[in-house]
């Protein structure tokens, strides 16, 4: 499928997909799609930045390939690594088959058949159909992994040195997200589009539990996101995500609460804060008064 | 103040991105060559005459951190204007330049986005020789001033110098010493159990 040619053809794209999308986050994809270019997503967690990988990834046809960051991730896990069992297995089969051209041998285990691939291999093979490379919470890896990236962020390709280098036949559309852990380095910045991706507005999030929770009632789904959107004043922990109000709304649903009252909000507070800190301040009277100041 | 006005006209897209991206550098923004480049190739991609989306091509290319964006987004309300109402505000203030102006409290952040509008060389002036004795009875540090300045509230140079003082500083991280290891691919001592772990994967052979 090619690739949307002007800013509404992206924002239908996205909104096909069940993603909301402000003009600003349409444009910004818009761009990254044109130029090929990455995205680079920060942003609050549970405001919707890995779901855009994933809308693209369906909207343009395209195989999703994700990479999920951790402290402690190496190049053997996220690029490649060469298949050593097999390799040995080769040779002894070779020797045992009485197959003495040594040069051909030592070609042929650093073959391609020998190479595993891993997600960024994956995702610039020219064997396989384009892609959607998803580089998830890349602040959770450590930051020599960030440097293994430039050269794949910069010309989609990757050099093994004893195979070669491998290009991107087509240029994968890549999306890096990051929770603002730690500050990823300058160079990745440079390479990238940078968007902000911010807690939405009241009645973009009402369009939003629209879309992801259809069976919610009108009343409801506007009782929540104002009292949601009035959480997200106060000074907590952690700040409700969209995410999280997704959950409320469906949670809210199944226990057949046709609207918010303070007793349904304690009960559930649970789905909308993680943190035990943010509850106990939240439960009882300051839910109460939340709820009053509509 | 004579404010970098865009330039009107055909063709000139490319160089009103190019001060822009100056006043950006001056504003204490790092923006660099490849960033307009990047600018200018946006600019081609999207509809010009939607400002939302001028704004945020400029900014997804021009600017890669958080904190960038209120600046950034001050700068683009007072760079990109309609020229037509600039004449007009320009008509406006010439009758109103007898009275008194009225007295207003700056936005923070937009004093050093004022001082790069304002200030269109880069280089400092040579400091005056004649000024090298200075009493200093009764004076607070520079840096002392600083330590209680709002961020927003400083000017570029200023802004420099907090930048400076920052990075001689040393989080007190550390203060007490540990046995306890932590994975580290480049540290000192050798982890037998992940090795062996490890190894075990290609068969115990690497």
């Amino acid at each position: 499928m090619s690739l949307p040619a002007s800013v509404a053809e992206t924002a239908a794209l996205l909104e096909a997909g069940g993603y909301v999308a402000d003009t600003a986050l349409a444009t910004t994809v818009h761009l990254a799609l044109a130029m090929s270019r990455p995205l680079f997503l920060e942003g609050e967690p549970g405001t919707g930045k890995t779901e855009i990988a994933k809308v693209l990834a369906a909207g343009l046809g395209r195989r999703l390939v994700r990479l999920q960051c951790y402290d402690g991730l190496d190049l053997a896990a996220a690029a490649y690594e060469w298949d050593h069992a097999r390799q040995l297995m080769a040779i002894r089969i070779a020797e045992a088959s009485g197959a003495a051209d040594r040069t051909a041998l030592s070609s042929d285990i650093y073959g391609r058949a020998f190479l595993k691939a891993r997600p960024l291999l994956s995702a610039i093979d020219p064997d396989l159909p384009p892609a959607v490379l998803l580089i998830d919470e890349l602040d959770r890896a450590d930051e020599p992994f960030e440097a293994f990236l430039l050269e794949l962020l910069a010309d989609f390709q990757l050099t093994v040195p004893e195979y070669g280098t491998i290009h991107a036949a087509t240029p994968p559309v890549v999306v890096l997200t990051s929770n603002r852990t730690r500050e990823v380095h300058d160079a990745i910045r440079r390479r990238c589009l940078y968007h902000w991706v911010d807690y939405p507005s009241a009645a973009r999030e009402r369009q939003i539990l629209a879309r992801k929770a259809p069976n919610v009632a009108e009343t409801l789904s506007r009782q929540i996101v104002d009292f949601v959107q009035r959480l997200r004043k106060e000074d907590l922990f952690k700040l409700p995500g969209v995410a999280e109000t997704i959950d409320w709304a469906s949670a809210l649903t199944h226990l057949d609460q046709h609207e918010l009252t303070p007793e349904s909000v304690d009960e559930t507070l649970g789905v909308l804060l993680k943190y035990q800190d943010d509850i106990a301040k939240i439960r009882g009277a300051e839910a109460a008064r939340l709820m009053a100041s509509a | 103040m004579s404010l970098p006005a865009p330039a009107i006209g055909a063709g000139v897209l490319a160089t009103n991105i190019l001060h822009f991206a100056r006043l950006l550098r001056r504003a204490g923004l790092p923006v660099g060559p490849a960033d307009m480049l990047a600018a200018s190739e946006a600019a081609t991609r999207i509809d010009l005459g939607n400002r939302q989306q001028m704004r945020v091509a400029l900014r997804a290319t021009m600017i890669h951190r958080h904190e960038h964006q209120e600046l950034f987004d001050q700068a683009f309300a007072r760079f990109w204007r309609d020229p037509e109402l600039v004449k007009a505000a320009a008509a406006i203030e010439m009758l109103a330049a007898g009275k008194a102006p009225p007295p207003e409290k700056a936005p923070p952040g937009s004093r050093r986005l004022a001082e790069a509008m304002a200030k269109p060389r880069e280089k400092p002036e040579p400091p005056d020789p004649k000024q090298q004795e200075i009493d200093m009875v009764m004076t607070v540090s520079a840096n002392e001033r600083l330590q209680k300045m709002d961020f927003e509230a400083m000017g570029a140079e200023e802004i420099a110098a907090a930048k400076a003082e920052i990075r001689k500083l040393t989080l007190p991280l550390d203060l007490r010493r540990t046995r306890r290891r932590r994975p580290d691919p480049t540290g000192p001592h050798v982890d037998l159990r992940a090795t062996i772990h490890q190894s075990l994967r290609h068969g115990g052979e690497k």
